[in-house]
């Protein structure tokens, strides 16, 4: 970088206009898994409470 | 979880990409009802993890259970990682740079002593929403950060739980007539 545009940054658009780096998917099974690990993550939080309360 | 969301709000981010801050990124890693619903109002779009979000999802994050299902939930393909070469990140610093002159300039102007501006990572969110000023959107849950001087609020999601808590999500743009204004106000000042 010059100094200038060190001392003075201006505003950058993407010319490309393509924010995404890899692949991209809605397909039944992904939706699933992901499902899945929200539930886990519930029965994790629950069961961290649970365990917490006797204490 | 009870959800209401605004109207033609899914007409409104149709081809755009939507980048999620962290606080809404957690919601939808703790309710399937409020996934689901994304799903729905998302079809077509990209659901985007920035870089800096991802690290703040994971951060402190210390029991290995609980940090497995976090990486595995972020890794899942209905989210897409943005963009994030040597090119992009020195726009995005320059955006982040010329966003926070901006921010203090316009504190200044109204007199408003707040001397904490955004975090870092609200900071890149915003320099993404100029780097793709007309492709892109975020969701977040506090939109103080993102000043109403330069972001439009495009639509919401309200959600309440089970014990009656509300929280909002809203869902902001850029708008680059009000930037443009602000950028170009800053530049009369500057030498």
């Amino acid at each position: 970088m010059t100094s200038d545009e060190i001392k003075n940054p201006k505003p950058k658009f993407s010319e490309k206009r393509s924010a995404s780096s890899g692949k991209f998917s809605y397909d039944k099974k992904i939706i699933d898994e992901t499902l899945d690990i929200i539930r886990k993550n519930r029965e994790l939080k629950e069961k961290s409470i649970n365990g917490d309360s006797g204490k | 979880m009870a959800t209401q969301v605004s109207e033609n709000l899914k007409v409104k981010v149709v081809g755009k990409y939507i980048f999620l801050d962290n606080d809404f990124l957690n919601a939808l890693f703790d309710d399937e009802d409020l996934f689901k619903l994304s799903i729905k109002l998302f079809p077509v779009n990209h659901m985007m993890i920035e870089p800096f979000v991802r690290i703040e999802f994971l951060r402190d994050t210390f029991r290995p259970e609980q940090y497995n299902l976090k990486a595995d939930f972020i890794q899942k393909k209905v989210f897409c990682e943005a963009t994030n070469h040597q090119e992009i990140f020195l726009g995005l610093q320059d955006n982040m740079l010329v966003l926070s002159k901006i921010y203090r300039h316009q504190k200044q102007a109204k007199r408003i002593s707040d001397k904490c501006g955004p975090s870092i990572v609200d900071l890149v969110l915003a320099a993404r929403l100029v780097y793709y000023s007309d492709s892109s959107v975020l969701i977040t849950g506090n939109k103080k950060d993102f000043p109403a001087r330069i972001f439009d609020c495009v639509g919401s999601i309200v959600c309440e739980d089970e014990l009656g808590v509300t929280k909002v999500f809203y869902v902001l743009e850029l708008n680059i007539k009000k930037f443009t204004e602000c950028h170009e106000q800053l530049s009369r000042i500057e030498i």
